[in-house]
């Protein structure tokens, strides 16, 4: 029984160490990858690119599904990015509200004869809706049959998109004014193929938004929004910055991503059937490039170029993670001859195995740690100095993983103008683990038992509440 | 030597079955507590660093630029400023560091006679001396010789040939391309053979700030860009080339089918047929088409129909005509068929009145698709 | 007979650009509107009587050609001449210009004696 309970003991530090070195190892690779991008930035000027007629243009596909809230406003700033070359695609995905009609009072729009070739799969697309006025000409609405998913209505974009670069984005995304240069420099700056790049996104929820634009940065006031912010921005600058480094980025979130237009149709498309779209999405654009032996490479940069409310509520929060759980799990399970297989080269030996292990394994063994814990402990086998220890400096650890990312987020640029939400920010890094990270958890752990047992996911509906406009700080103001 | 082995195991196995554990964690755990505590100090030192800049921004602003209206707008001042007046601390970095930006935001702004004025402001500033020592001392970093390059390249300064050779031989390609960056600046066509001859290593960002470079400056003339086509140069440098072919209208179409022929490379082909098109070299018609039977890409063969549509005369009607009626090919293919008929006018008029007067009734939305004055990229 | 002096609307994010064209236009005697965005530029235009626009393409809100565009549907200034500002150098972005309604386009960097020069011809002096 000590033999058992050791060897348990093993697997258990194993994973702690192995995690640990993984974590030092992107804390390193982070800071070079952050300070190569900045240095390659503040060495350019971002005009160059904005102003050339030699710059590749991009399609923006956005799908709408009952947005009439916030449409009119977010279309108007999809418009006005600043690049010389884009259209923007809406895909009204059958909304029940009143979003078409909306569009097409405010911009003029009226139904064009078209014929389409569903180079991807969705659903059946009613009709195309141009601009009388010239000043819209870039813009074109899709009207179709709902596809039950946004992946469905993503595809619809790409069958309608006529440049080669497709930006994907949630209609209610608030993008920076420099997004496509940005991201096009990003594509541009590189010896291989660019299929993929990501760049960080940050919660809007209590940000000041005038007319879709965003005037002031400022950190979420609910405690939910706030611990989704602290973790995107560990997820983004420490974790995919850090995969950045050896080119190993695991997903381009679909709330912002730029992507090859033509390797997203070789790989089929979107999965309107998976619950991780944007992360399977990329799996397979990989999968499709190993396949024919092309090299290729994805790509994040750190700036924040997206704001996107996020959910603020339980129910809504517990939802949207238990989606992505079952998403990753699907995947696992999908694309599991890349595991450890050398032909995907990185993304079969280093990033389908991490996210096997220490993404989808990670709330399993958390699970499983706790119930040894408790055994030990019912069972009188507990070193308690060493258990608290340890439990110290797992915490402190991940006090520092959060402070970290927060300096390398203050590092790439100053989002937040009020001294007291860098304060706060940090200070909710003390609570998050006895808070938030339960919450992910439990909802990792949900998602894959219903996955397992085959559930059906409820999607819900996220009530978009458009931004506050809370008074913008002194500073601004002046 | 085993025994040696043996006993390092031995030390190693006793540490981690006494006080090993609990000694490594408590290391670990302090080592958190600092590199936390650093953190930070570090986010502090950030704000800090960022509040002293707009402090000292919305400070030097207002003099600056009273200085400049009252000196380059008003008194039409060209040189010898009074820079006393403005009250700068020039030896502070900080202020170095925002008087820099200022002036560049106004440099970019402001062009013409004024914009040369303020180019002298910027050197009689001292940047002029900052960035030759810069350019001489900082070593392998890269954005302070970077920043100085530019900063010479604003001032019209010259730099002396042995350190600009130095720079050109740099390992980093961004020291380079400043360095071309530079060179196309101040020399302008002179540079040019020196430039073309340098270019491996290059990516497509690196072309673009180099071609934003040339067709930014005043140069207007006949320099043949094309000789320095070679399917042994990378995609990124073939494609400057034939860029700026196509902006400054240097027809040579030998050169580029030279470039085709000898090519593995796609992308490079795809380049090379759009340049044709845009410099309507009209000779290569019936090469385009040859060419497009002889290889299967979609991308490659739209590229040429966009070509035919651009330089045809009429010779291709009927290849066009059939692509546009062949229902099995994709659509993307027949929209741009049809679309290089349509700009074939009047030579393709009557083949597409017979289209349109035998259509069915999804040809009959394609070309209305096609035709329709609001659809602008397809 | 009561002169009044010609009205100018500059619409121009970058804050240095638009203070230098105030500068400049305000010495030569003209009257200024100023807006920084689109937004600001569209409650402008139909508010207010106007002689003369000068107006950036990249703009916050609503971009330089929907402001032309509503400018030229407006009821009080549809026949106002305008005058483009724009870094973009394509031919694209100048031909769309015109096909709005634009009367000039100037590429940045701009010199301000030819903007003066270009606002002479449009408006005469102030």
């Amino acid at each position: 029984m000590k033999d058992f309970i050791s060897s348990i003991e093993f697997i258990f530090g194993c994973y702690c160490l192995l995690l640990l070195i993984v974590y030092v190892l992107l804390f390193r690779m982070s800071s070079i990858s952050i300070r190569k991008n900045l240095r390659t930035r503040n060495s350019r000027s971002v005009q160059t690119l904005m102003e050339s007629e030699i710059a590749p243009g991009v399609s923006i596909v956005a799908p709408a599904y009952n947005e009439s809230v916030t449409i009119v406003n977010n279309v108007r700033s999809l418009m006005t990015l600043f690049y010389s070359r884009y259209e923007v695609v809406i895909v009204n995905d059958g909304s029940k509200d009143d979003t078409l009609e909306k569009l097409i009072h405010e911009f003029d729009l009226v139904q064009i004869d078209f014929l389409v070739d569903y180079l991807v799969p969705c659903q059946e697309i009613k009709a195309i809706y141009k601009s009388r006025d010239i000043s819209h000409k870039r813009l074109t609405v899709i009207d179709k049959v709902n596809g039950g998913s946004k992946a469905d209505a993503v595809n619809a974009g790409i069958n309608v998109a006529a440049f080669p670069y497709i930006l994907n984005t949630d209609v209610d995304c608030v993008l920076a004014n420099d997004t496509l240069v940005q991201l096009m420099e990003a594509v541009l700056d590189s010896k291989e193929r660019v299929i993929a790049v990501g760049a960080t996104l940050r919660m809007s929820n209590s940000s000041y938004v005038d007319a879709g634009m965003l005037v002031e940065a400022a950190l979420p006031k609910a405690i939910l929004a706030r611990f989704q912010e602290m973790e995107y921005i560990r997820s983004y600058l420490l974790g995919k910055m850090g995969w950045n480094y050896l080119n190993c980025i695991p997903n381009v979130s679909g709330g912002l991503g730029l992507f090859d237009k033509e390797i997203l149709i070789a790989a089929g498309g979107y999965d309107s059937h998976s619950l991780g779209e944007d992360m399977e999405m990329v799996t397979r654009m990989c999968m499709v490039m190993c396949d024919n032996h092309q090299k290729y490479t994805i790509k994040y940069i750190p700036q924040t170029l997206c704001w996107t409310e996020g959910p603020d509520s339980l129910k809504m929060l517990t939802r949207q993670r238990i989606r992505w759980a079952r998403g990753l799990m699907q995947i696992m399970r999908a694309h599991r001859k890349a595991f450890f297989n050398p032909k995907y080269r990185q993304f079969g030996l280093i990033v389908f195995p991490y996210n096997a292990i220490f993404e989808f394994f990670a709330p399993i063994m958390e699970i499983l740690g706790i119930v040894f814990y408790i055994y030990l402990i019912a069972t009188n086998g507990i070193n308690w100095p060493m258990a608290i220890l340890l439990l110290i400096f797992v915490y402190m650890f991940s006090v520092f993983l959060t402070s970290f990312s927060i300096l390398l987020d203050n590092y790439v640029y100053k989002y937040y103008k009020r001294r007291q939400d860098i304060i706060r920010l940090c200070l909710t890094a003390f609570i998050e683990p006895f808070v938030y990270h339960p919450i992910i958890v439990y909802s990792s752990i949900k998602g894959y038992i219903q996955e397992l047992f085959g559930k059906k996911h409820a999607w819900g509906d996220m009530k978009r509440k458009g931004t506050l406009s809370p008074e913008p700080s002194i500073e601004t103001k002046k | 030597m085993l025994n040696i082995f043996n006993d390092i195991i031995h030390v190693v196995r006793t540490f981690f079955e006494g006080r090993g554990w609990p000694l490594l964690v408590t290391v670990a755990l302090i080592l958190s507590v600092l590199f936390w505590t650093c953190c930070l100090i570090g986010i502090a030192i950030f704000y800090y660093r960022d509040y002293r800049y707009r402090i000292c921004y919305s400070r030097i602003y207002p003099i600056l630029r009273d200085f400049i209206y009252e000196q380059v707008l008003v008194k039409n001042n060209v040189s010898h400023f009074p820079i006393d007046k403005l009250g700068l601390n020039l030896e502070k970095r900080l202020e170095v560091k925002v008087v820099r930006d200022i002036l560049h935001e106004f440099i970019r702004t402001i062009g013409g006679e004024k914009g040369r004025s303020m180019r002298n402001l910027f050197n009689e500033l001292g940047y002029d001396k900052e960035a030759q020592y810069e350019i001489r001392h900082a070593a392998k970093h890269m954005a302070p010789i970077v920043r100085s390059l530019n900063d010479l390249a604003l001032m019209k300064v010259v730099v002396q040939e042995n350190v600009l050779d130095k720079l050109l031989a740099s390992p980093k390609i961004e020291i380079r391309v400043a360095a071309f960056q530079y060179l196309l600046q101040v020399q302008g066509e002179q540079a040019f053979d020196r430039v073309f001859s340098q270019l491996e290593g290059i990516n497509e960002l690196h072309a673009v700030d180099i071609y934003q470079t040339i067709v930014l400056t005043d140069y207007f003339g006949t320099y043949s860009f094309s000789q320095w086509l070679d399917e042994s140069k990378t995609f990124a440098a073939n494609k400057l080339l034939m860029d700026l072919m196509v902006y400054y209208q240097e027809l040579e179409a030998s050169q580029l089918w030279k470039l085709i022929v000898a090519n593995k490379d796609m992308n490079t082909i795809i380049k090379a047929v759009n340049s044709l098109g845009k410099l309507l070299a009209r000779e290569s018609e019936d090469q385009l088409r040859d060419l497009y039977d002889q290889h299967q890409s979609l991308h490659l063969r739209i590229e040429i129909l966009k070509a035919i549509g651009r330089l045809g005369q009429g010779k291709s009607l009927d290849f066009l005509a059939n692509i546009f009626e062949n229902s099995e090919l994709p659509v993307k293919l027949r929209k741009h068929a049809y679309r290089s008929l349509i700009t074939q006018r009047p030579y393709s008029t009557m083949y597409l009145r017979r289209i349109n007067d035998n259509t069915d009734a999804m040809t009959d939305r394609l070309i209305r698709y096609i035709t329709n004055p609001m659809v602008h990229y397809i | 007979m009561w002169n009044e002096k010609k009205r100018i609307l500059v619409i121009e994010d970058n804050e240095i650009l638009l203070s230098t064209m105030q500068f400049v236009l305000l010495r030569e005697g003209y009257d200024l509107l100023l807006a920084k965005s689109g937004k600001e530029a569209l409650a402008l235009v139909s508010d207010e009587t106007i002689d003369l626009v000068i107006t950036d393409l990249a703009l916050p809100f609503a971009n330089g050609y929907e402001i032309i565009d509503r400018i030229r549907k407006s009821s009080i200034n549809n026949e106002v001449p305008v005058i483009i500002i724009s870094g973009y150098r394509d031919d694209n972005s100048i031909v769309e210009g015109f096909e709005v309604g634009a009367n000039d386009y100037i590429k940045k960097p701009i010199s301000p004696s030819e903007l003066i020069s270009r606002v002479r011809l449009r408006i005469g002096h102030a």
